[in-house]
């Protein structure tokens, strides 16, 4: 059985989880009433960054439907959803 | 008597035409055992029940065909023709075909092959792998006619971010094995996609039984990208189904189960972006709820001469603390010198009779501290008054500065009675000045060359200060 490598894709993955897990534990920061505001503004500045960069993967790929051909290029493939 | 002597090579010969005519194509049930295969591929076993054992041989194009394995103890029923092998002159039978007992042959060939692979680890959960959080980019490898495919995108479809990249293989016969192992390895070097489903719509055993072949199952668990199998309906279950990293009932549900992982994925990050918008409006708003207790409106006008009130009456209150405790103080010592004038005199305090000189002497004593109480809180209240009084002092040393009209001790506030060539003298913390007025509100130029005299009202400080001098100009003073 061969070793599997990890691809490219399962990076990207593993930043994506990291940074929605730094999101919600900032939101979860935020949730003190204790934090002073200076603290507040910060925290929440960051948590916008991480928030813009969630979105953005998640809208990075577009809807679309190909065939894999042998040469390992794709060609739009068209099927009917009856 | 001699009968017909046969040659060795005759003989077996003429058994084996006997045996032609009456066993050729004969079933016999025994049990397996002492397999083995010889190089060339023959399969050499033997048959037995309770009491006797039959030899067999099925030659390597039967031995091929069989679908399951071989294996000692094995109950099964096997067809062929009885010979005498010539050169070993070994009774055995040919074997055609071989169908296990009990057990259909594939559901027999599944259940080897499961526990081959079970055994090699690889159905174990250590190597499966969590599906991607973001599964955007999905491989599809199923049959490109089929129901599976078009159910499949649809689900898919109802996504607007997720791209499908399909490889259409062949998914029952001959050739399925091979064109699945093969697609799986295009898709996973492909470096298109994040995950890939694996999938076929319902069928028999014998329809589904590529899924079941080693060839499948080793592709799948070569894959380095996570795999979801959703072969055939519900209660299928393939050997790919257990070798792959997810096992989905249906292909659509393989669909659904991506679909919503991506949608989770997305809830779960525009849920914290609207958490963080309504948490920092909840401290903006504790922090002005703050600011605005502190300030109030007008009290934040009134500040300073509050604070200045504020910190007289402090002046005051630490004064009497100390001023207590000189008294104290001195009680004390008087207490203490009339005990020692008293012990000088024992006499006097064991008469008894003296007891009234005493008792009037702590009564004078306690006269004496009553006064100084009074004293004190007298001296208390005048030094406040006194503060009070040199407030405006305070005022000054702080840059403000105190206008008058020349002769007048009251402070001018209102700028609106003044004419131009007035003299003001205004009062610094340290000197006067003395100045005429220009220009003011009222507009106007003086026609009065003399200059008013003092007012009536008193003076700033207690001096005895000027007094009523007649005021000349007749503007009602100031």
């Amino acid at each position: 059985m061969t070793k599997k490598t990890k691809a490219e894709t399962v990076d990207s993955d593993e930043r994506f989880e990291d940074q929605l897990e730094r999101l919600e534990d900032i939101v979860g920061r935020l949730e003190d009433d204790s934090v002073g505001l200076e603290q507040a503004l910060d925290l929440f500045e960051q948590g916008m960054g991480l928030a813009g960069k969630c979105r953005s993967r998640l809208e990075r790929v577009e809807q679309r439907v190909s065939r894999l051909l042998e040469d390992g290029t794709t060609e739009e493939m068209e099927v009917e959803t009856s | 008597m001699r009968d017909h002597v046969w040659t060795v090579g005759a003989v077996i010969d003429q058994v084996n035409a006997l045996l032609e005519s009456g066993f050729s194509g004969i079933s016999v049930e025994g049990e397996i055992t002492s397999v083995t295969r010889s190089a060339r591929g023959h399969l050499y076993f033997s048959l037995k029940d309770g009491e006797a054992q039959l030899d067999c041989v099925a030659w390597a194009s039967a031995a091929r065909r069989l679908r399951f394995d071989l294996e000692d103890g094995l109950a099964v029923e096997a067809t062929g023709s009885l010979t005498v092998y010539r050169a070993r002159g070994r009774f055995q039978l040919v074997v055609t075909r071989i169908e296990p007992q009990g057990l259909g042959a594939l559901q027999l060939a599944f259940e080897q092959m499961k526990r081959r692979l079970e055994v090699e680890g690889l159905f174990s959960a250590e190597r499966k792998r969590q599906l991607p959080a973001v599964p955007q980019r999905i491989g599809i490898v199923t049959s490109g006619e089929g129901a599976a495919l078009r159910d499949m995108l649809k689900v898919l479809r109802r996504h607007a971010n997720i791209e499908v990249v399909v490889v259409p293989v062949t998914v029952q016969g001959k050739v399925a094995a091979s064109e699945i192992a093969i697609a799986l390895a295009q898709l996973c070097a492909s470096n298109l996609v994040d995950v890939v489903i694996l999938g076929r719509g319902g069928g028999s055993l014998e329809d589904l039984w590529a899924f079941n072949e080693e060839k499948v199952a080793r592709a799948v668990a070569d894959c380095a990208i996570p795999v979801i199998t959703g072969v055939g309906h519900e209660v299928d279950f393939t050997i790919a189904d257990f070798v792959a990293d997810v096992r989905a009932a249906t292909p659509t549900q393989a669909a659904e189960i991506l679909v919503t992982r991506l949608e989770e994925s997305q809830g779960r990050a525009e849920d914290a972006r609207a958490r963080l918008g309504w948490e920092l409006r909840r401290h903006l708003q504790a922090a002005r709820a703050r600011m605005v207790a502190v300030e109030g409106s007008a009290g934040l006008a009134r500040v300073p001469h509050r604070v200045e009130v504020a910190r007289l009456r402090l002046a005051v209150a630490d004064r009497l603390p100390l001023l207590l405790e000189e008294l104290a103080r001195s009680a004390r010592h008087r207490l203490l010198s009339a005990a020692s004038v008293l012990r000088r005199f024992p006499g006097l305090v064991a008469a008894g009779g003296h007891r009234p000189l005493v008792d009037s002497r702590a009564e004078q004593l306690a006269t004496l501290i009553r006064g100084h109480v009074d004293h004190a809180r007298t001296a208390v209240a005048s030094r406040e008054r006194a503060l009070q009084h040199l407030s405006p002092r305070r005022v000054l040393d702080r840059g403000y500065s105190i206008t008058t009209l020349e002769g007048r001790t009251l402070p001018l506030r209102d700028a609106a009675g003044l004419r131009a060539g007035q003299a003001l003298v205004t009062t610094l913390s340290e000197g006067t000045v003395r100045s005429l007025v220009v220009k003011c509100p009222g507009g106007g130029v003086s026609t009065r060359s003399s200059l008013p005299g003092p007012s009536k009202q008193g003076t700033l400080f207690d001096d005895g200060g000027s007094n009523d001098e007649e005021n000349e100009s007749g503007d009602g003073g100031l």
